[in-house]
C-alpha cells in the first residue's frame, strides 16, 4: 500500500510537472500582455507533432527538445505581433482570436498529420524503468519530474536577476508605471508571448512521451492549464507552480481511489478554491 | 437647421435598420416555405438563437463572461424530457425548465459573483462541468451517454418552429425594452464602472445575480425546445464546448444590441453545417471566420452589417 | 358532338402515348438514377480515424463491384458525426430530407444510433449500423428498419469471459471506460467469466480521454491479478497500455482485453511492447479464408497499411447493402423486399461466417481469441481460438 501511494504520488507529481509548463506559459502571457490565449492547448498540440516529426527525422528527442520550442515560440511572436498586437486592452476580442486559432491549428494539425494516435516512445536514454528494490519505477516521468522543478527555479532566477525578469515583473504589475520608466510594454509583450508559446511547445515535446497524441487533445490541455492557472493565481509563476502540483495531486489521487470521479474533483477544487479565494491560492487582486 | 437634418437622417437610418433585422426575421421564417431540413436547421438556429440572446444580454450588457451557459440549456432539456417521463402534461414542462435552470443559477451565482473577470469565466466553466459530470454519471434518471431519447413525441414542426421564433423575438423585444428601464441602466452603468457604482450604494451583486437568473431561465427555456425539437438530450449538449458554441455565436454576431447574437447563431448554425458537408475541416473554416471577423468586424458582424446596409452609425446603439 | 369526341380520343391518345413515354421513361431512369447511400461518420473530434477506416472499408468493397448494384449506380454521401448525437440526427435529416438518400449506414457512437433512432423508425428508411455497439439498439430498441452488421457489446466480450478463465487466469482485474460501452462490454465479460468460475479481484472505472493511467497501473500492481480484462479505445488504449509496460507490469501480469484495445491502429502508435497480448474480436488478420486474404491485400495495395476491424465493419456494411440491392434488382420502391433482402443477405466476409438473425436484426458471427504478433513484417493480431457461433439474446 505505501508503494502504491508513493508510485501514485510520483505520477501526479510528473504530470503535474507537464501541466506547470503549459500553466507557466499561460500565465506568463496573461500577467504581461493581458491576453488569455485560449489556443495554448494548440501550441502543445504544434510542439507535440513537431517534436514527433523532428525527432523521427532527426533521430534525436534532445535535437527535437531544443529545436521545437524555437519553431513553436516563433509563430507565437509572429501571432502576437500580426493578430493580437492591434488589439491591445480588448479581453474579449483576444480570447476570440485565440480561440478560432486553436480552431485552424488544430484542423491544420489534423489534416497534416492525419487522426491516427500517434505516440513518441522516449529516448533510450530514459526508456524502461528504475530499480530501487522492490521499488520499480519508469525513468521517463522522472525526467519529466525533475525538468519542471529546474525549470520552476530557472524562471524564478531569470525574474528576479535579469533586465528582462525585472521588465516583465514591471509590466506584469502595473503596464502604466512600467512604460514611464522607459519600459518598453510592447516589445515585453512581443518576446514574453513568444516564450510563453515556446513552453507549450516545449510541454508538447515533453508530454509527447507521457501521454499520447491525437486530435482532441488541444481542448483538454488549454482546459487543464486554464484550471492550473485560475486555481493558482493569474500572473504569478509560484501559482502556476503550486496550482499544477495541486491539481496533479487532485486529479492523480482521484484516480486512485474515485475514477470515476475525477474531472469532477479537479472542477469542484477549482470552484472551491475560487469561492474561498476569489483572485486563486497566490493570486493578487487585479482592477 | 442642423438638428432637424440629423433627426431626420437617423429616423431614415433607424428605418433601415428596422428593415435590416426584418429582413433577419424573414430568414428564420423562410424556411417555414421550403419545410424539411432547412426547417428543421431554422428551428435549431431560433433556438440556440434565444440561448445566445440570454448570453449576449449577459456578456454584452452585464458584463459577465459565462462559459457555462451549456449547464443551463442542458439542465432545461432535462427537465422537460424527465417531466414529459414522468407524464407531466407538455405546458408543466416547458414551465419547470426554466425554474430549474433559474434555480441552478441561484445556487451557483451566489458563488460566481464573488468574484470577477476571468475568473467568473472559470467559475461558470467549472460549474458548467460539474453538471455535465453528473448528468453523466447519473445513468439512471438521465440515461448517461446513451442520451435520453423523448419517443412518441409529435410536434409539428411547422407550429415549434413558429413557437422558437415567436420566443425568440418577444425575447429580443422584451430585453431591449428591459435595457431602457433603470434597471437596465443600472446594469450597463456597472457593466462599465462596479467600483464607482457600488459606492452610491446601489447593491451591484443582486443586480448581478439577478441578471443571471433571468438570462438562465432562458437558456433553460431554449435548452427545452431543443429537447423538444431533436426528441433526444445528451449528455453533450452540457459539455462545455457547447459553452464555447454559444460565445463564438454571440462573439460573431455582436456582444451588444442582442440581435447580433440572433445573427451570430443563425450564421454559425447555417455555415457550420453547410461547410461540414463538404469538409471535415470545418473547424478551419469557423477559425478563419472568427479571426477574420475580429480583424475585420470588431464589433461582431451585425454592427458592421449595421452600418454598411443599414446606414446606421456603431452597433452600440440602444 | 363530334368535336367532343374527336376531343376524348385526342385526349385518350395523348394519354396512352403519356403513359408509355412514362413508363419507358421510369425504365430509363431506373438505370441511370443512381442509389443514393447517406453514410453518418466521425471525420473530425477523437473519433476520426474510425470513421476514416470504416469509410475506407466501405470504399473498398465499392470498388470492387465498381459502385454497381442491382444494374444501379452507388453513390456514397458522406456526413460528418462529429462525435456529437445531436449533430448526427441532423445529419441524417439532412441526408434523408434534402438529399433523399435511399438508405443509411454508418454511425460510429451508440449515443447516435439511439437518438435517430425513432426518426429512421417513423421514416421508415433502412439503416445499416456499422459501428455502434450498445446492445440495446439490437434488443429494447430495436425496429424493422434498423440492422447491425458490426457487433453488440455482449457479442463481443461474453465468449472472452470463458476463455480467459479457462485459458489465462481465474484472478483478473476488471478495467473499463466509465461509459455505455465500457459497462456493458464489462457486464458481458463477467458474466461468462463467473460462469466459468473467474473471480474478478477488482472492477474499475475510468472516464474517457484520460492522459494519465499510471493510477490505474498502480492499482492494478497493488491487487496482483494473473490478467487485466481492459476495455479501452483510441488514445486511452494506447496510454494504458504504453504505461502498463513502462511500469514494467507485461512482466507479472497478462493482458486479456477487448479487441478494440490491439485494434491495428492503437498497435502502430505503441509498437512491439504489447506482443502477446490476447484479446477477443470478430475478426483477426489471420484469418485464413479467401475473401480475408483479398480484403487484405486490397486494403494493402491501396492505402499502404495494415488493415483493422473497423475497415472489415465498413466493407460488410457495404456488401450487405450491395448484395440486399441485387436481390431486389435494384427496385427499392418496395421497402418490405429490401428489409427482407438485407435480413437474408448472403456475404462472404472477411470476418468467416456472418449472417444476420432476423429476429434482432443483428448479425450472428465468429468470435475469436487473438494474440498480439508480428506477422509479416506487420504488427497485428494472430488467431489463437474460435470461441464459436455467437448470437445476440436479443433481450
Amino acid at each position: 500500500m505505501l508503494l502504491l501511494l508513493l508510485t501514485q504520488l510520483l505520477n501526479s507529481l510528473a504530470f503535474a510537472m507537464l501541466l506547470f509548463l503549459l500553466a507557466l506559459g499561460l500565465s506568463l502571457i496573461f500577467g504581461v500582455a493581458r491576453v488569455v490565449n485560449l489556443a495554448h492547448g494548440a501550441f502543445y498540440l504544434l510542439g507535440a507533432y513537431l517534436g514527433l516529426a523532428l525527432g523521427a527525422s532527426l533521430g534525436s528527442f534532445w535535437l527535437a527538445l531544443v529545436l521545437v520550442p524555437l519553431l513553436v515560440g516563433l509563430l507565437g511572436v509572429l501571432v502576437e505581433r500580426f493578430l493580437l498586437r492591434g488589439l491591445h486592452g480588448r479581453e474579449l476580442e483576444q480570447v476570440l482570436i485565440t480561440i478560432g486559432l486553436g480552431f485552424i491549428l488544430a484542423d491544420l494539425l489534423r489534416a497534416f498529420f492525419g487522426a491516427a494516435i500517434r505516440s513518441v516512445p522516449p529516448p533510450a536514454e530514459l526508456a524502461g524503468p528504475l530499480f530501487l528494490g522492490s521499488f520499480i519505477y519508469p525513468k521517463y516521468p522522472l525526467f519529466v519530474l525533475a525538468m519542471g522543478v529546474l525549470l520552476f527555479l530557472l524562471v524564478r532566477l531569470l525574474l528576479a536577476r535579469t533586465p528582462f525578469g525585472v521588465q516583465v515583473r514591471a509590466v506584469t504589475a502595473d503596464p502604466g508605471m512600467a512604460s514611464t520608466l522607459g519600459i518598453q510594454p510592447a516589445r515585453v509583450s512581443l518576446l514574453t508571448f513568444g516564450i510563453g508559446t515556446a513552453l507549450a511547445g516545449l510541454g508538447g515535446v515533453v508530454g509527447a512521451p507521457m501521454i499520447a497524441l491525437a486530435p482532441g487533445l488541444d481542448a483538454q490541455m488549454t482546459l487543464f492549464a486554464l484550471i492550473v492557472v485560475v486555481i493558482g493565481g493569474l500572473g504569478r509563476i509560484e501559482g502556476a507552480f503550486w496550482g499544477a502540483i495541486l491539481v496533479g495531486l487532485v486529479d492523480g489521487f482521484g484516480r486512485l481511489f474515485l475514477p470515476q470521479l475525477a474531472m469532477f474533483l479537479i472542477f469542484a477544487l477549482m470552484a472551491l478554491v475560487l469561492a474561498l479565494k476569489p483572485e486563486g491560492l497566490l493570486g493578487r487582486r487585479m482592477a | 437647421m442642423m438638428a432637424e437634418l440629423s433627426r431626420e437622417a437617423r429616423a431614415g437610418s433607424n428605418g433601415r435598420q428596422g428593415l435590416l433585422r426584418w429582413g433577419l426575421v424573414g430568414l428564420l421564417l423562410l424556411p417555414l416555405a421550403l419545410g424539411g431540413y432547412p426547417l428543421y436547421l431554422a428551428t435549431e438556429a431560433a433556438l440556440l438563437g434565444l440561448a445566445a440572446v440570454a448570453l449576449s444580454l449577459l456578456l454584452g450588457h452585464g458584463g459577465v463572461p459565462s462559459l457555462g451557459q451549456a449547464a443551463f440549456l442542458g439542465l432545461g432539456a432535462y427537465t422537460v424530457g424527465l417531466a414529459l417521463k414522468a407524464g407531466l402534461p407538455l405546458g408543466l414542462a416547458l414551465l419547470l425548465a426554466p425554474l430549474a435552470a433559474a434555480l441552478l443559477a441561484l445556487l451557483t451565482g451566489l458563488l460566481v459573483f464573488r468574484t470577477h473577470g476571468i475568473f467568473i469565466l472559470m467559475l461558470t466553466l467549472a460549474f458548467g462541468q460539474m453538471v455535465y459530470s453528473a448528468a453523466h454519471k447519473w445513468t439512471g434518471l438521465t440515461g448517461g451517454d446513451d442520451g435520453l431519447s423523448l419517443s412518441g413525441l409529435s410536434i409539428h414542426p411547422v407550429l415549434l418552429h413558429l413557437v422558437a421564433v415567436g420566443v425568440l423575438l418577444a425575447a429580443v423585444g422584451g430585453l431591449r425594452a428591459l435595457l431602457q428601464t433603470p434597471y437596465g441602466k443600472t446594469l450597463e452603468a456597472i457593466r462599465q464602472n462596479e467600483e464607482k457604482i457600488r459606492s452610491l450604494g446601489v447593491p451591484t451583486f443582486y443586480y448581478k445575480l439577478s441578471l443571471y437568473l433571468l438570462t438562465a431561465a432562458l437558456t433553460g427555456l431554449a435548452g427545452s425546445g431543443l429537447a423538444l425539437h431533436r426528441s433526444f438530450i445528451s449528455p453533450h449538449d452540457l459539455f462545455w464546448l457547447t459553452s464555447a458554441t454559444l460565445m463564438v455565436m454571440v462573439l460573431l454576431g455582436g456582444s451588444r444590441g442582442l440581435w447580433g447574437a440572433v445573427f451570430g447563431a443563425m450564421l454559425y448554425t447555417f455555415v457550420q453545417a453547410w461547410v461540414s458537408s463538404f469538409t471535415d475541416l470545418w473547424g478551419l473554416f469557423v477559425g478563419s471566420l472568427l479571426v477574420l471577423t475580429v480583424l475585420f468586424a470588431r464589433e461582431g458582424l451585425w454592427p458592421l452589417l449595421e452600418r454598411r446596409l443599414g446606414g446606421g452609425r456603431a452597433g452600440a446603439e440602444g | 358532338m363530334a368535336t367532343i369526341r374527336r376531343r376524348q380520343l385526342i385526349k385518350a391518345g395523348l394519354g396512352l402515348a403519356g403513359l408509355a413515354a412514362s413508363s419507358r421513361f421510369s425504365f430509363s431512369l431506373a438505370q441511370q438514377e443512381p442509389i443514393r447511400i447517406g453514410v453518418v461518420l466521425s471525420y473530425s473530434g477523437p473519433y476520426a480515424r474510425l470513421g476514416q477506416e470504416i469509410t475506407r472499408g466501405m470504399e473498398l468493397y465499392l470498388e470492387k463491384v465498381g459502385y454497381q448494384a442491382g444494374g444501379r449506380r452507388i453513390q456514397l454521401l458522406k456526413e460528418d458525426e462529429e462525435a456529437d448525437p445531436a449533430v448526427a440526427v441532423r445529419k441524417v435529416r439532412k441526408l434523408v430530407e434534402q438529399d433523399r438518400v435511399n438508405l443509411l449506414s454508418g454511425i460510429i457512437l451508440s449515443s447516435s444510433a439511439y437518438g435517430i433512432r425513432d426518426y429512421v423508425h417513423e421514416r421508415q428508411i433502412p439503416l445499416v449500423i456499422a459501428n455502434a455497439a450498445a446492445n440495446g439498439i439490437t434488443r429494447e430498441r430495436r425496429s424493422p428498419y434498423i440492422f447491425r452488421t458490426s457487433i453488440s457489446a455482449w457479442q463481443q466480450h461474453y465468449p472472452m469471459g470463458p476463455w480467459v478463465a479457462r485459458n489465462v487466469g481465474k484472478k483478473v482485474f476488471l478495467l473499463a471506460l466509465d461509459y455505455a460501452f465500457g459497462k456493458e462490454a464489462t457486464a458481458a465479460f463477467k458474466e461468462g467469466f463467473l460462469q466459468a468460475g473467474g473471480e474478478p479481484v477488482a472492477e474499475l472505472y475510468t472516464p474517457l480521454g484520460s492522459t494519465d493511467y499510471s493510477a490505474v497501473i498502480s492499482r492494478i500492481a497493488a491487487a496482483r491479478p494473473e490478467a487485466v480484462h481492459a476495455v479501452l479505445s483510441g488514445s486511452d488504449a494506447v496510454i494504458f497500455l504504453r504505461q502498463f509496460i513502462q511500469f514494467g507490469l507485461n512482466r507479472s501480469i497478462q493482458l486479456a482485453v477487448s479487441g478494440e484495445v490491439t485494434d491495428e491502429n492503437v498497435l502502430e502508435a505503441i509498437g512491439d511492447a504489447a506482443l502477446g497480448a490476447k484479446s477477443a474480436d470478430h475478426w483477426v488478420y489471420t484469418l485464413n479464408n479467401s475473401a480475408n486474404r483479398e480484403f487484405i491485400q486490397a486494403y494493402r495495395q491501396k492505402f499502404n497499411a495494415v488493415p483493422n476491424h473497423f475497415a472489415v465493419r465498413g466493407y460488410d456494411a457495404m456488401q450487405f447493402i450491395v448484395d440486399a440491392i441485387n436481390t431486389v434488382q435494384g427496385d427499392l420502391s418496395n421497402r418490405q423486399r429490401l428489409l427482407g433482402a438485407i435480413e437474408s443477405a448472403k456475404i462472404i466476409s472477411p470476418r468467416g461466417f456472418v449472417q444476420m438473425d432476423p429476429e434482432t436484426n443483428n448479425v450472428t458471427q465468429h468470435v475469436y481469441a487473438r494474440e498480439v504478433a508480428r506477422i509479416d513484417g506487420v504488427l497485428t493480431n494472430r488467431l489463437l481460438a474460435d470461441l464459436g457461433t455467437i448470437r445476440d439474446p436479443g433481450k
